[in-house]
């Protein structure tokens, strides 16, 4: 994923050295070591046959199984052609379920940014006194997401969960944290940015450590303020992280299942049914339409390779000032 | 930083309130399950502890097979990680060492498959494991994922960095290829190889959608699962789901607090400064 641009301006930088990358000396200088040698076949046989078994035999499977027909068994019986795929586009399911990945990808990822920069900016200072706080806000990078779910399930229990007493408190009323449509979305949102925001903040902090020292203090010399140099030096500075961790938390929120299963179901009446969780319903969800699951998948597919090219092509012209 | 004494009070203050709503459902998790009787009683005082009580730590362990399930998620988690950690560094050594005629392209061939996700295989998958009658079997679980493009790509990118004089001077030794892997590159790139292990463990442990999909009966279950459908079955009284809540994240908690430079390290890799 966008670790691949790294690695390219990894090889750059090696090259820019003078160092060999991809040949040691060896190979250039006897020339009788050319041939590769068998041990490294050996190597790399075992990766290379497991992917061909569990990722591109799957990959190429789930395209023909999107272009047949499944019995009620989801055995396929016979090619039908595209017909899947304008089912799938002529069903309002499959519109809805779109968009709500789609409400559901921008809130997660705005909640994520905002809060990852809520805690980053202040723990970046160092200060003496928040070394707690540094190590506890990792602590969600350790939790699942189906765990994660399970006990804000708990906060969320209708009447007796903390949350909801709150809501009471404030509203006098429940808020139907699992049970309104709007309250469902938000729900499953808040826990989603719960789980990521540990992996946020150590990409934050990791960006905003390596802004280089001087430019901070020339800021302040320059009799620049907290704010101006937020504004002017630190966001700027890290806008690849930023990039970074948008692409990354929307494909991540994209591909969500757990939290969604375990809180609501999809429900209700659909309001949190995501694409992916489509994907499950269709195939495993109470009946064995592989034909249509098949066939979202091959959307899927599309959408998290579009995204992925997307950070590529980005990254690599570096979005900086 | 000279910021004053009171705006560092203020941050401090900030910071520590902060963090302590980023951990408290989980406190409130922990509370509620050594809570004796209802673990939600509805109170305000939930968001402490209140009275220490076993109970529902046995009530879970007796009303699921958590033990079995816990045991379970241990043998997919090893034998996942170990899978994972073993093929890429075989992988990445032969990518980097190997004298490939085409390097790019092979590196290609496994980093492409990052691209692909799992959500998509999934019917394809299942369908591989029926047909191999692994179905509600606890290696149906870790099968499909015995390969990590990533951790290939993060040891190969490692291995790149190697001193190549250490390379020349074992082969002039006549040392053979796993006497400088092992002896070698290994040791010095532990680092990189704590950090993939610790990945994969992790995200071993934490699997869902998977688990969920091949095992059908409870004993096959992995914990992660297990809990959810012991929190289904539960109804009212969820004291014995919250306890579960507790067990299933106590390992992944250790990994990360004791494992946390090195995750800092290999997570923050990629994110291109």
């Amino acid at each position: 994923m966008g670790r691949v641009s790294l690695f390219m301006s990894e090889c750059e930088r090696a090259f820019a050295h003078g160092l060999p990358v991809e040949r040691s000396h060896v190979t250039q200088r006897i020339p009788r070591l050319r041939r590769t040698p068998s041990w490294a076949l050996w190597c790399l046989a075992p990766t290379i046959l497991l992917l061909l078994a569990f990722s591109y035999w799957p990959l190429l499977r789930t395209a023909l199984l999107s272009v047949q027909k499944s019995d009620l068994f989801g055995r396929a019986a016979g090619f039908v052609g595209l017909q899947n795929y304008s089912q799938m586009l002529s069903s309002e399911g499959f519109w809805r379920s779109l968009w709500v990945t789609a409400i559901f990808v921008v809130l997660t990822v705005i909640g994520k940014v905002v809060v990852g920069l809520l805690v980053a900016l202040p723990l970046s200072k160092r200060l003496r006194g928040t070394a707690f706080s540094r190590a506890s806000v990792l602590i969600p990078m350790a939790i699942s997401a189906a765990v994660a779910g399970l006990a804000f399930r708990a906060l969320m229990t209708p009447t007796t969960g903390l949350l909801d007493q709150l809501a009471i408190a404030l509203t006098g009323n429940p808020a139907g944290w699992l049970t309104q449509p709007t309250m469902a979305m938000i729900s499953i949102v808040i826990v989603d940015v719960w789980v990521s925001i540990g992996f946020v903040i150590l990409l934050l902090l990791a960006a905003i450590d390596g802004i280089p020292v001087d430019v901070t203090e020339a800021a302040s010399i320059d009799g620049a303020n907290g704010w101006r140099t937020l504004r002017s030096i630190t966001l700027p500075l890290i806008t690849p992280t930023l990039f970074f961790i948008v692409v990354t938390q929307s494909v991540q929120a994209i591909r969500e299942f757990a939290v969604i299963n375990v809180m609501t179901g999809g429900g209700p009446s659909g309001a949190t049914k995501t694409l992916v969780f489509d994907i499950w319903a269709k195939a495993f969800g109470g009946t064995a339409d592989y034909a249509g699951a098949s066939a979202r998948g091959i959307v899927l597919l599309i959408i998290i390779a579009a995204m992925t090219a997307i950070q590529f092509g980005v990254l690599e012209r570096k979005v900086n000032y | 930083m000279r910021s004053s004494l009171f705006s560092r009070a203020a941050i401090i203050t900030y910071l520590g309130i902060t963090s302590l709503l980023i951990v408290f459902p989980l406190l409130y998790v922990l509370f509620a399950s050594f809570r004796p009787g209802q673990a939600i009683t509805g109170s305000i005082t939930d968001i402490i502890p209140t009275g220490f009580s076993l109970e529902h730590y046995v009530a879970a362990f007796g009303s699921a097979p958590l033990l079995q399930q816990m045991v379970n998620s241990v043998v997919v988690t090893l034998a996942q990680t170990a899978a994972q950690v073993i093929t890429a560094l075989f992988a990445a050594y032969a990518l980097v060492f190997g004298r490939l005629k085409r390097p790019g392209l092979v590196f290609g061939f496994i980093l492409v498959t990052i691209m692909i996700p799992g959500e998509t295989t999934l019917v394809a998958n299942y369908l591989t494991i029926r047909s191999l009658g692994l179905f509600d079997t606890v290696a149906a679980i870790f099968i499909p994922f015995l390969v990590s493009a990533y951790n290939v790509f993060l040891l190969r990118q490692s291995f790149l960095s190697f001193p190549k004089e250490i390379h020349e001077a074992s082969m002039l030794d006549g040392a053979g290829p796993m006497r400088f892997l092992f002896r070698f590159l290994v040791p010095l790139n532990s680092p990189t190889i704590m950090t993939v292990t610790l990945m994969s463990a992790i995200s071993a442990w934490n699997g869902y959608l998977w688990p969920l999909i091949v095992s059908e009966s409870a004993s096959t279950r992995t914990v992660q699962v297990g809990i959810k459908i012991l929190t289904d079955e539960s109804g009212t009284n969820i004291g014995a789901s919250l306890a579960g809540v507790i067990v299933a994240v106590i390992p992944t908690i250790v990994l990360v607090v004791v494992g946390q430079k090195f995750l800092a390290r290999g997570l923050t890799q990629g994110s291109s400064k």
